[in-house]
Protein backbone atom coordinates (compact mmCIF):
# COMPACT_ATOMS: atom_id res chain seq x y z
CA UNK A 1 0.00 0.00 0.00
CA UNK A 2 2.84 2.21 1.06
CA UNK A 3 6.56 1.57 -0.24
CA UNK A 4 9.44 2.22 2.10
CA UNK A 5 10.33 4.31 -1.10
CA UNK A 6 7.76 6.47 -1.17
CA UNK A 7 8.25 6.61 3.09
CA UNK A 8 11.53 7.68 2.21
CA UNK A 9 10.47 10.27 -0.45
CA UNK A 10 8.12 11.95 1.74
CA UNK A 11 10.95 12.20 4.63
CA UNK A 12 13.59 13.96 2.27
CA UNK A 13 10.83 16.21 0.91
CA UNK A 14 9.80 17.29 4.37
CA UNK A 15 13.46 17.84 5.26
CA UNK A 16 14.71 19.23 2.35
CA UNK A 17 11.72 21.48 1.72
CA UNK A 18 11.14 22.99 5.36
CA UNK A 19 14.82 22.98 6.70
CA UNK A 20 16.72 22.55 3.88
CA UNK A 21 18.34 19.23 5.64
CA UNK A 22 19.70 16.59 3.49
CA UNK A 23 18.17 13.08 4.18
CA UNK A 24 19.39 10.36 2.35
CA UNK A 25 18.48 5.78 3.08
CA UNK A 26 20.52 4.19 4.89
CA UNK A 27 20.82 0.54 5.23
CA UNK A 28 22.22 -0.09 9.36
CA UNK A 29 19.38 -0.09 11.49
CA UNK A 30 20.52 2.33 14.40
CA UNK A 31 19.03 1.57 18.15
CA UNK A 32 17.90 5.31 18.91
CA UNK A 33 15.69 3.33 22.04
CA UNK A 34 17.81 4.04 25.38
CA UNK A 35 19.99 7.16 23.79
CA UNK A 36 19.49 9.76 25.93
CA UNK A 37 17.17 12.80 24.65
CA UNK A 38 16.61 10.55 21.53
CA UNK A 39 12.96 11.79 20.48
CA UNK A 40 9.61 9.83 19.48
CA UNK A 41 6.91 11.38 17.87
CA UNK A 42 3.51 9.63 16.75
CA UNK A 43 1.06 10.56 14.83
CA UNK A 44 -2.45 8.64 14.13
CA UNK A 45 -4.32 7.98 11.35
CA UNK A 46 -8.12 7.11 11.59
CA UNK A 47 -10.94 6.38 8.96
CA UNK A 48 -10.96 3.72 6.42
CA UNK A 49 -7.38 3.19 7.08
CA UNK A 50 -6.41 2.60 10.56
CA UNK A 51 -2.81 3.50 12.18
CA UNK A 52 0.12 5.49 13.11
CA UNK A 53 3.00 6.62 11.54
CA UNK A 54 6.22 7.07 14.07
CA UNK A 55 9.20 9.35 13.92
CA UNK A 56 12.00 8.29 15.58
CA UNK A 57 15.41 10.84 15.81
CA UNK A 58 18.97 10.99 17.60
CA UNK A 59 19.34 13.90 19.72
CA UNK A 60 21.59 15.85 17.71
CA UNK A 61 18.89 15.59 15.01
CA UNK A 62 16.03 16.60 17.54
CA UNK A 63 17.83 19.89 18.25
CA UNK A 64 18.82 20.41 14.68
CA UNK A 65 15.60 20.40 13.44
CA UNK A 66 14.67 22.44 15.89
CA UNK A 67 17.51 25.02 15.29
CA UNK A 68 16.39 25.19 12.00
CA UNK A 69 12.40 25.63 11.88
CA UNK A 70 13.17 28.15 15.20
CA UNK A 71 15.81 30.13 13.34
CA UNK A 72 17.95 29.46 16.64
CA UNK A 73 21.75 29.19 17.52
CA UNK A 74 22.53 25.58 19.23
CA UNK A 75 22.75 26.90 22.75
CA UNK A 76 19.39 28.50 22.69
CA UNK A 77 17.73 25.06 21.76
CA UNK A 78 15.48 23.80 24.47
CA UNK A 79 13.87 20.66 25.28
CA UNK A 80 10.50 22.28 24.61
CA UNK A 81 11.92 23.52 21.50
CA UNK A 82 12.60 19.91 20.65
CA UNK A 83 9.50 18.95 21.32
CA UNK A 84 7.21 21.53 19.42
CA UNK A 85 9.63 20.82 16.29
CA UNK A 86 9.83 16.98 16.50
CA UNK A 87 5.69 17.11 16.52
CA UNK A 88 5.69 19.52 13.70
CA UNK A 89 8.20 17.10 11.82
CA UNK A 90 5.87 14.43 12.91
CA UNK A 91 2.52 15.98 11.83
CA UNK A 92 4.26 17.13 8.61
CA UNK A 93 5.39 13.30 7.84
CA UNK A 94 2.19 12.11 8.55
CA UNK A 95 -0.18 14.09 7.11
CA UNK A 96 1.41 13.56 3.81
CA UNK A 97 1.71 9.77 4.14
CA UNK A 98 -2.01 10.18 5.28
CA UNK A 99 -2.56 11.37 1.33
CA UNK A 100 -0.93 7.89 0.05
CA UNK A 101 -3.77 5.74 2.48
CA UNK A 102 -7.37 4.66 1.45
CA UNK A 103 -9.72 7.48 2.59
CA UNK A 104 -11.59 9.04 3.96
CA UNK A 105 -9.33 9.28 6.99
CA UNK A 106 -7.99 11.95 9.88
CA UNK A 107 -4.65 12.66 11.40
CA UNK A 108 -4.88 12.94 15.21
CA UNK A 109 -2.43 15.66 16.71
CA UNK A 110 1.05 14.62 17.39
CA UNK A 111 2.72 13.36 20.68
CA UNK A 112 6.23 13.42 21.24
CA UNK A 113 8.14 11.30 24.07
CA UNK A 114 12.02 12.47 24.90
CA UNK A 115 13.92 10.21 26.78
CA UNK A 116 16.14 7.27 27.73
CA UNK A 117 14.15 5.08 29.88
CA UNK A 118 10.76 3.96 27.77
CA UNK A 119 9.71 1.59 25.82
CA UNK A 120 7.62 3.14 22.99
CA UNK A 121 4.63 0.18 21.89
CA UNK A 122 1.47 0.28 20.07
CA UNK A 123 -0.55 -2.98 20.53
CA UNK A 124 -2.93 -4.09 17.94
CA UNK A 125 -0.77 -3.15 15.26
CA UNK A 126 1.70 -4.63 12.56
CA UNK A 127 5.19 -2.60 11.51
CA UNK A 128 4.41 -2.99 7.24
CA UNK A 129 7.07 0.06 6.50
CA UNK A 130 10.02 0.54 8.29
CA UNK A 131 12.54 3.13 6.78
CA UNK A 132 15.99 3.80 8.07
CA UNK A 133 17.94 6.80 7.20
CA UNK A 134 20.32 9.48 7.64
CA UNK A 135 19.84 12.92 8.15
CA UNK A 136 23.16 15.01 7.95
CA UNK A 137 24.94 12.17 9.44
CA UNK A 138 22.29 11.41 12.47
CA UNK A 139 20.03 8.74 12.43
CA UNK A 140 16.46 9.07 11.92
CA UNK A 141 13.41 5.85 11.66
CA UNK A 142 10.20 6.29 10.53
CA UNK A 143 7.73 3.16 11.14
CA UNK A 144 4.29 2.82 8.90
CA UNK A 145 1.54 0.74 11.58
CA UNK A 146 -1.06 -0.63 10.48
CA UNK A 147 -4.13 -1.57 12.83
CA UNK A 148 -4.15 -6.20 12.79
CA UNK A 149 -8.46 -5.47 13.43
CA UNK B 1 -2.58 45.22 8.02
CA UNK B 2 -4.00 42.90 11.01
CA UNK B 3 -3.57 39.05 10.71
CA UNK B 4 -4.89 36.52 12.43
CA UNK B 5 -2.69 33.27 12.37
CA UNK B 6 -4.62 30.29 14.03
CA UNK B 7 -2.14 27.01 14.36
CA UNK B 8 -2.37 24.37 16.79
CA UNK B 9 1.63 24.31 16.34
CA UNK B 10 3.56 27.08 18.29
CA UNK B 11 6.20 26.43 15.53
CA UNK B 12 4.35 26.97 12.78
CA UNK B 13 3.35 29.53 14.13
CA UNK B 14 6.60 31.17 14.39
CA UNK B 15 7.18 30.00 10.72
CA UNK B 16 4.22 32.09 9.54
CA UNK B 17 4.94 35.11 11.41
CA UNK B 18 8.28 35.15 10.86
CA UNK B 19 7.02 35.25 6.71
CA UNK B 20 4.49 38.24 7.63
CA UNK B 21 7.24 40.17 9.69
CA UNK B 22 9.60 39.89 6.35
CA UNK B 23 6.82 40.69 3.84
CA UNK B 24 6.50 44.07 6.65
CA UNK B 25 3.08 42.81 8.56
CA UNK B 26 3.51 43.11 12.45
CA UNK B 27 0.65 43.69 13.64
CA UNK B 28 -0.26 39.89 14.27
CA UNK B 29 -2.66 38.00 16.94
CA UNK B 30 -2.07 34.01 17.36
CA UNK B 31 -4.45 31.11 18.22
CA UNK B 32 -3.99 27.44 18.97
CA UNK B 33 -7.35 26.41 17.89
CA UNK B 34 -10.21 27.30 15.58
CA UNK B 35 -12.73 27.88 18.91
CA UNK B 36 -9.79 30.51 20.01
CA UNK B 37 -9.32 31.73 16.73
CA UNK B 38 -13.03 32.52 16.58
CA UNK B 39 -12.94 34.22 19.60
CA UNK B 40 -10.44 36.79 18.33
CA UNK B 41 -11.96 36.93 15.10
CA UNK B 42 -15.18 38.14 16.58
CA UNK B 43 -12.89 40.34 18.95
CA UNK B 44 -11.59 42.76 16.60
CA UNK B 45 -11.43 43.31 12.64
CA UNK B 46 -8.53 41.40 10.62
CA UNK B 47 -7.70 41.63 6.96
CA UNK B 48 -6.16 38.33 6.33
CA UNK B 49 -6.76 34.92 8.22
CA UNK B 50 -3.87 32.22 8.18
CA UNK B 51 -5.16 28.87 9.16
CA UNK B 52 -4.36 25.12 9.77
CA UNK B 53 -6.73 22.47 9.35
CA UNK B 54 -6.08 19.81 11.62
CA UNK B 55 -6.28 21.07 15.10
CA UNK B 56 -7.97 20.00 18.48
CA UNK B 57 -11.33 21.54 19.66
CA UNK B 58 -12.37 23.12 16.57
CA UNK B 59 -10.41 21.92 12.86
CA UNK B 60 -9.68 24.94 10.63
CA UNK B 61 -12.58 23.89 8.45
CA UNK B 62 -15.03 24.18 10.90
CA UNK B 63 -13.23 27.38 11.65
CA UNK B 64 -13.53 28.41 8.68
CA UNK B 65 -17.40 28.10 8.00
CA UNK B 66 -17.82 30.32 11.66
CA UNK B 67 -15.92 32.72 10.03
CA UNK B 68 -18.16 32.76 6.50
CA UNK B 69 -21.49 32.20 8.49
CA UNK B 70 -20.96 35.73 9.78
CA UNK B 71 -21.05 37.50 6.34
CA UNK B 72 -17.27 38.29 6.39
CA UNK B 73 -15.27 38.03 3.19
CA UNK B 74 -12.34 38.37 4.71
CA UNK B 75 -9.37 36.46 2.89
CA UNK B 76 -8.72 32.94 4.42
CA UNK B 77 -5.40 31.23 3.45
CA UNK B 78 -5.33 27.55 4.96
CA UNK B 79 -1.49 26.38 5.29
CA UNK B 80 -2.19 22.16 5.98
CA UNK B 81 -0.59 18.99 5.20
CA UNK B 82 -3.83 17.81 3.56
CA UNK B 83 -3.04 17.82 0.24
CA UNK B 84 -5.65 15.72 -1.83
CA UNK B 85 -7.51 17.37 -4.15
CA UNK B 86 -10.63 16.11 -2.39
CA UNK B 87 -10.01 18.17 0.78
CA UNK B 88 -8.86 20.88 -1.33
CA UNK B 89 -12.42 20.87 -2.89
CA UNK B 90 -13.78 20.79 0.65
CA UNK B 91 -11.75 23.74 2.05
CA UNK B 92 -12.99 25.80 -1.10
CA UNK B 93 -16.23 24.66 -0.37
CA UNK B 94 -16.16 25.95 3.06
CA UNK B 95 -14.87 29.26 1.91
CA UNK B 96 -10.93 29.30 1.82
CA UNK B 97 -9.84 31.77 -0.67
CA UNK B 98 -5.73 30.06 -0.77
CA UNK B 99 -4.33 27.60 0.08
CA UNK B 100 -0.87 26.42 0.77
CA UNK B 101 0.19 22.43 1.55
CA UNK B 102 2.60 21.77 3.75
CA UNK B 103 6.06 20.82 3.49
CA UNK B 104 6.58 24.59 1.80
CA UNK B 105 9.35 26.27 0.95
CA UNK B 106 9.24 29.83 2.53
CA UNK B 107 9.49 31.45 -0.88
CA UNK B 108 6.51 30.23 -2.02
CA UNK B 109 4.54 31.49 1.24
CA UNK B 110 5.95 34.91 0.49
CA UNK B 111 4.77 34.67 -2.77
CA UNK B 112 1.33 33.73 -1.29
CA UNK B 113 1.74 36.95 1.68
CA UNK B 114 2.47 39.16 -1.04
CA UNK B 115 -0.92 38.73 -3.21
CA UNK B 116 -2.75 40.33 0.29
CA UNK B 117 -0.19 42.48 1.56
CA UNK B 118 -0.36 46.31 0.17
CA UNK B 119 2.32 47.32 -1.28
Amino acid sequence: MVSNEEVMQITEHVLGTMLELVTVADSEEVLLSGRSEAFTGCVHISGEWQGAVIVQGSPELGRLIAERFLQLSPDEVSEVDVIDSAAELTNMIGGNIKGLVPGPSFLSIPSVTIGSDFDFQLPGTRTFTNVVANCEGQPLRIKLCESKS
Amino acid sequence: MKVLVVDDSGVMRKIIIRSLNAVGVTDVVEAGDGEEGFVQFQAQPFDLVLTDWNMPVRNGLEFVTDIRRTGSKVPIMMITTEGQRSQVILAIQAGVTDYLVKPFEKESLRAKLDKYVPV
